[in-house]
């Protein structure tokens, strides 16, 4: 038990570290632009397709699952304010985030670890490049700037899914679901009476959880040891300890954003 | 151990290229206790010994990739462990490593992998860099037509090794640090690449620092072997001694190669 706390403690000390020399090598140095690019794509561009996957089918299935909850009092009209209310502030980001933690969060740790034990990384330091600098700093960024996007994606094909849903299945128009869903948003309020605080809740989480995710897979792919197996762990243990902070983060900062916003 | 070193310039180039002086290094055992080493300007070490006696923790620490538990690791007139980033950053620059797998960057190309410190460093422009690229490839015997864009997983075992040689004589550095160059090939490309090794000496005048487990190539090109052994230096001479030890590690380790 004390062991166990012991190495946790060790690896909190190491990401907040981690975190530290992130903050400080940004923007990134000569070929920062180019780096950042090819990471936009790999985080951002090719986690598309399974966020919108995901998106659509949540917000099918919340269609069906709400109007189940409402039929008994006749609101079966209202599909479209609780698909809104759950999918822009909770389920559009925590899935994506634990998506594109699955995706990159297991891509970037398998590839850091595979250059950790071949020597890459002591290669990198040697010819002069810092590893944080070079690797690091544009997963991060990439990864703080698309996950937002990424959510906004899932939370479009969510609704686009549930009003597809309603409109087939629960004879709610689509009119009646559109309608339904604008209710909810302005009844959630706009923060300086133009933006809507559902997206802000919508937008924060996100970008956190792509902090999250993309800073533990680091850490997990720059500590691996111990040839191919050590990459194996330092990736499922990228993707576990990943999604499990993103859930926990989730909680806190619905608190947090409860009062805030 | 050396009470003149302290006081050289940094400008003047020191007689003594390496100096470790009663280093020490513990992971989760002793791994070098007291180890002391001078290496020369111009001179090539050969280090050897069997695996796990931390003849790469050796060179690590010269890189100042590992840092000692205790003693000091002083590398062209710098402190390795004292220097400023700043500092260690140009020292590195005048370093070059051999890794044991090679540790090519797998994503970039040939070309990519041996302008990469060039690039890095700054202080070339674009075509000076290709023409260095294309002479180094050439030094390694190596056809910078043939190998410039192929990837690292494209090559073979050999020419892996040559193209990390070439990445690391790139910046003509004036201290090289090969960790096991002939480990995994076979003995005749293992004979091309000892053969290399010696061609730089000459032409590059470069001070060598060689872990290895070739023994009878190490008797052959270096001008000192360090054979490790517990933790410390076992035997520590010239080709000629070494074979006439009669200390009964040293003397079993040569009659095995
Ligand atoms: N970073 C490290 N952490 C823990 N143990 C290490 C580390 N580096 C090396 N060791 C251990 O130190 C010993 C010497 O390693 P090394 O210098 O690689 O030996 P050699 O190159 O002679 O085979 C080995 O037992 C190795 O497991
Ligand atoms: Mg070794």
């Amino acid at each position: 038990m004390r062991r166990l706390v012991q190495s946790w403690a060790l690896a909190l000390q190491d990401v907040l570290l981690l975190t530290w020399q992130t903050m400080r090598a940004l923007p990134g140095g000569r070929g920062a632009g180019a780096r950042l690019l090819a990471q936009l794509d790999a985080v951002g561009v090719q986690s598309v397709p399974i966020v919108l996957l995901t998106g659509l089918f949540t917000g099918m299935v919340l269609a069906l699952q709400a109007s189940v909850q409402l039929a008994p009092f006749g609101a079966t009209l209202f599909v479209g304010r609780f698909v809104a209310a759950s999918m822009l502030r909770e389920l559009g980001p925590v899935l994506s985030g634990i998506m594109v933690a699955g995706r990159v969060g297991a891509g970037i740790a398998a590839e850091l670890g595979a250059m950790k034990v071949t020597e890459q990384l002591d290669a990198l330091e040697t010819l002069g490049a810092e590893p944080v600098r070079v690797l690091v700093v544009p997963r991060v960024l990439a990864a703080a700037m698309t996950v937002p996007l990424l959510a906004l994606i899932a939370d479009t094909a969510g609704m686009v899914g549930a009003a597809l849903v309603s409109s087939a299945y629960l004879g709610v128009p689509l009119r009646a679901f559109q309608a339904a869903a604008a209710d909810q948003i302005a009844l959630d309020g706009f923060i300086g009476g133009v933006i809507p605080a559902d997206l802000v809740q919508g937008l924060v989480k996100p970008l956190i959880f792509g902090l999250i995710l993309s800073i533990l897979a680091c850490h997990h792919g720059l500590r691996a040891r111990g040839g191919t197996a050590g990459v194996g762990i330092a990736t499922t243990n990228a993707v576990v300890s990943a999604s499990i902070t993103i859930l926990i983060a989730d909680y806190f900062l619905t608190q947090l954003l409860l009062i805030l916003v | 151990m050396n009470p003149d070193h302290d006081m050289t310039p940094r400008s003047e180039t020191p007689r003594t290229a390496v100096e470790l002086a009663q280093v020490s290094v513990t992971f989760s055992r002793s791994v070098l206790n007291d180890v002391s080493l001078r290496v020369a300007d111009g001179e090539t070490v050969a280090v050897v010994g069997e695996s796990g006696t931390g003849k790469s923790t050796l060179l690590r620490l010269i890189l100042g990739l590992q840092s000692p538990d205790s003693g000091r690791v002083v590398v062209m007139g710098t402190d390795v462990n004292r220097a400023s980033t700043t500092d260690r950053r140009s020292l590195r620059t005048r370093i070059g490593m051999v890794f044991q797998g090679a540790a090519l960057f797998d994503s970039l190309s040939t070309f990519e992998n041996v302008a990469f410190a060039l690039r890095e460093h700054g202080t070339l422009s674009e075509s000076d860099i290709r023409a260095r690229v294309r002479e180094t490839l050439t030094l390694l015997d190596l056809d910078p037509d043939e190998v410039s864009g192929t990837l690292p997983a494209q090559l073979s075992g050999g020419m892996r090794k040559r193209v990390g040689i070439a990445r690391a004589v790139a910046p003509r550095p004036r201290l090289l640090l090969y960790d096991e160059p002939t480990a995994g090939l076979d003995p005749l490309t293992s004979e091309t690449v000892t053969a290399l090794m010696q061609r730089l000496q000459q032409e590059l005048h470069v001070t060598s620092i060689v872990v290895s487990h070739d023994i009878r190539a190490m008797l052959r090109i270096a001008d000192r072997i360090a054979l490790l052994h517990d933790g410390a230096f076992a035997f520590l001479g010239d080709a000629d001694a070494m074979r006439n030890s009669s200390e009964p590690y040293t003397r079993a380790f040569v009659e095995a190669a």
